[in-house]
């Protein structure tokens, strides 16, 4: 990190290598398809790469990344505005055919666990950018409060807060899609 | 936790739709793309820190080279290289004219004025300029950018700067991107690039790729005379009429950092912009105040100094020092300028002074450095402009350098009209709730109605009864786990509040001080 600092773009290099996929993750969670994602991970390191000299504790770089990455996931939902694009996701065929190997209860946990990302995607979509963006950092990422916090810019009681009101709005959005 | 039909939605079951859902590698091409953007990108302003850095390293490489190039010249081993000596020997022909309009990012302008011209050139990027090059016979004047890499001091022996063939100009080029890895100038370089004919002498030291614009034309008449070898060679080199633009130029004189803030161009803060963070800038460039002017019917609105008057629009901050309002015997008259530049607004400091105006010919801008942000909260109050115009607003939260004088921050300023000193030290009172403060930026003493007009949203969240009396206005900069983050302190005798700038903070409150302290 302090060579990226120092402005050795190599260095910066080995950052995007190690973190793209997280960085990748968390803004396909928020912006919900993976053209805008991939934009959108693309728009953070270039960001990153711009701003790295800002980044004055190198320990707290994932945190820096993860700022970068909501901001820039933030402004392409923004910037999306009209255009609805919505990802059409397979749909199992339910057949015999090839899953007919396979023992029920394996099936039925495949195919409930299926069920269940296909609605938390739907729920998501109905979700503010910032709602997203927390609880994708709690479920996705695995970070606890602190972490979240410090990603975001905001202190850790807000962090709480905002984390109980995004689950809120997820269980009544996954009610709602349950409901179609 | 309950969600639909009365499921259970614990945070194992979330975990696992998050995972099944998310938990994707990034695409293969990314990471190629995200690289290859990342060395475009090079040229943006630290790059000239990285400049200083490399710059010993190179030219210990480029001293050996010389060495060896030397004794190639003297024992009659000409260069063989010609600028497309990386694409095919024969002439390419484009069945369309690239059209003549900005195709470079920054550090570049898109458009330029060059002094004493009143010709405004749209400027190319060196593939397309390669294009018209390989078009056929083709000798408009074209404005390019790119990253000059300046002939070695090696001895030619009967070809001046002046041919347009051979010895020097073989080992001059200007490169698409900032290449540093690149052999120039032994050459080719990896990517596209051109080869100029210039004198031009860089205001840098170091022999390291230089961000520049030049203005000129291939197909010079001169290549007439070249042997017939060489004719084609000498067809393609890119003669140089006038240096439009240089980024060590436009940013020499400035210091590289100040108050712990890089200092960046205007073009470099305009990329920061759009990336919507809401980090301090310390941005160096021209400053031109605007003429003063009639402004009727300007409606009431939350945030003067950010949309009210038509003064703001003809306020601006630019990349190089341009000329952009003629005072004739009729009036004055002007427009915005041609190359890159931002309109700043001064919230609680005062504007730098401008320099006399002449009485008449073309007004001179002053050469500033100023802290601000872009992306400030106070933008979604804005009315009468949509939001996106105020976003884009640099507001200044000081002036720390006019003209080669540092000026020592925080400056100080009482805007009320009864003044009466304060009966504790703002600065000192920050400092002690906000523990980890970066730097101050300015300390104003207002009056409750001047806050309202610079802090709206102060009377909805303010921890005071009143706004009838006065108030210190700290700007202060917390450097924080990332960007650094700014805004305003609000302070009196019963505490303070923090109203951070950006629009993804909010508000922090701190305590008044304990018993006794002042």
């Amino acid at each position: 990190v302090e060579r990226a600092r120092r402005g050795d773009p190599e260095a910066f290099e080995a950052i995007v290598a190690d973190r793209i996929d997280a960085v990748y993750r968390l803004t396909l969670a928020i912006v919900g398809n993976e053209a805008d994602a991939a934009d959108a991970t693309q728009e953070t390191f270039i960001a990153a790469w711009r701003q790295v000299r800002a980044l004055r504790d190198p320990a707290r770089l994932e945190a820096w990344l993860a700022r970068i990455a909501v901001n820039a996931a933030r402004m392409t939902v923004r910037g999306r505005g009209r255009r609805a694009l919505r990802e059409i996701h397979e749909v199992s065929s339910g057949g015999e055919g090839a899953l007919g190997s396979i023992p029920d209860a394996s099936l039925d946990r495949a195919q409930r666990a299926d069920d269940d990302a296909r609605r938390l995607a739907a729920a998501l979509d109905r979700l503010e950018p910032d709602h997203r963006a927390i609880l994708a950092m709690r479920h996705l990422e695995g970070k606890g409060i602190p972490e979240i916090a410090a990603a975001l810019g905001i202190r850790q009681g807000t962090a709480k807060s905002r984390l109980f009101a995004a689950r809120k709005a997820l269980l009544a959005a996954l009610e709602a899609e349950g409901r179609r | 936790m309950t969600g639909s039909r009365g499921e259970e939605w614990d945070d194992r079951r979330l975990d696992a739709a998050f995972q099944g859902r998310f938990d994707r590698p990034a695409p293969l091409y990314l990471r190629e793309r995200i690289v290859q953007d990342v060395a475009t990108s090079r040229a943006a302003p630290p790059l000239l820190r990285t400049f200083r850095v490399a710059a010993r390293t190179a030219i210990t490489a480029i001293a050996i080279f010389v060495a060896v190039l030397a004794t190639m010249s003297i024992n009659g081993i000409g260069p063989t290289l010609s600028p497309r000596a990386s694409s095919s020997a024969s002439s390419t022909r484009f069945p369309t004219t690239p059209p003549l309009i900005g195709t470079v990012g920054a550090p570049f302008p898109s458009s330029i004025r060059p002094s004493g011209s009143d010709a405004t050139y749209a400027v190319l990027s060196v593939p397309d300029a390669m294009a018209i090059r390989d078009r056929g016979v083709d000798s408009r004047e074209i404005a390019v950018a790119g990253w000059y890499v300046p002939p070695p001091p090696i001895a030619c022996l009967s070809l001046g700067a002046d041919a347009l063939w051979g010895c020097p100009n073989a080992y001059t080029w200007l490169l698409g991107s900032p290449d540093l890895r690149i052999q120039a100038p032994l050459g080719p370089p990896n990517g596209p690039a051109i080869q100029p004919v210039t004198k031009w002498v860089p205001a840098s030291t170091a022999r390291l790729p230089i961000p520049v614009v030049f203005v000129g034309h291939f197909d010079d008449a001169r290549a007439a005379s070249c042997p017939a070898a060489e004719r084609r060679q000498c067809q393609d080199r890119f003669v140089v009429d006038t240096v439009g633009w240089d980024l060590v130029a436009s940013l020499a004189d400035f210091p590289v950092e100040i108050d712990g803030l890089p200092v960046i161009s205007v073009s470099g803060a305009i990329l920061d912009r759009e990336t919507d963070l809401s980090g301090e800038l310390a941005i160096a460039g021209w400053f031109q105040a605007s003429p003063r002017l009639f402004c009727p019917f300007v409606a009431q609105v939350a945030v003067p100094f950010m949309e009210g008057g038509c003064e703001i629009r003809g306020t601006w901050l630019m990349e190089t020092p341009e000329s952009i309002m003629k005072v004739t015997s009729i009036g004055v008259s002007g427009g915005p300028p041609a190359g890159p530049a931002i309109n700043p607004v001064f919230p609680t400091v005062a504007p730098p002074a401008d320099r006399p105006q002449p009485i008449q010919g073309g007004s001179i801008p002053t050469k500033v450095i100023m802290i601000g942000h872009f992306n400030d909260r106070r933008a979604s109050l804005c009315s009468r402009e949509a939001p996106q115009v105020c976003l884009g607003r640099f507001v200044v939260d000081a002036v720390p350098w006019v003209e080669g004088a540092e000026r020592v921050l925080p400056e100080r300023t009482d805007a009320r009209e009864q003044a009466t000193p304060a009966p504790f030290d703002p600065v000192t009172r920050i400092r002690e709730a906000a523990g980890n403060l970066g730097a101050v930026l300015n300390v104003a003493a207002v009056s409750g109605a001047e806050l309202i007009r610079i802090e709206p949203e102060f009377d909805l969240v303010a921890l005071h009864e009143s706004i009838r009396g006065s108030f210190w206005i700290v700007t202060g900069a917390i450097y924080g786990p990332a960007i650094p983050m700014a805004g305003t302190f609000v302070v009196d005798e019963q505490g303070a509040v923090f109203l951070p700038f950006g629009t993804h903070f909010e508000l922090i409150g701190f305590p008044g001080p304990s018993p006794g302290q002042t």
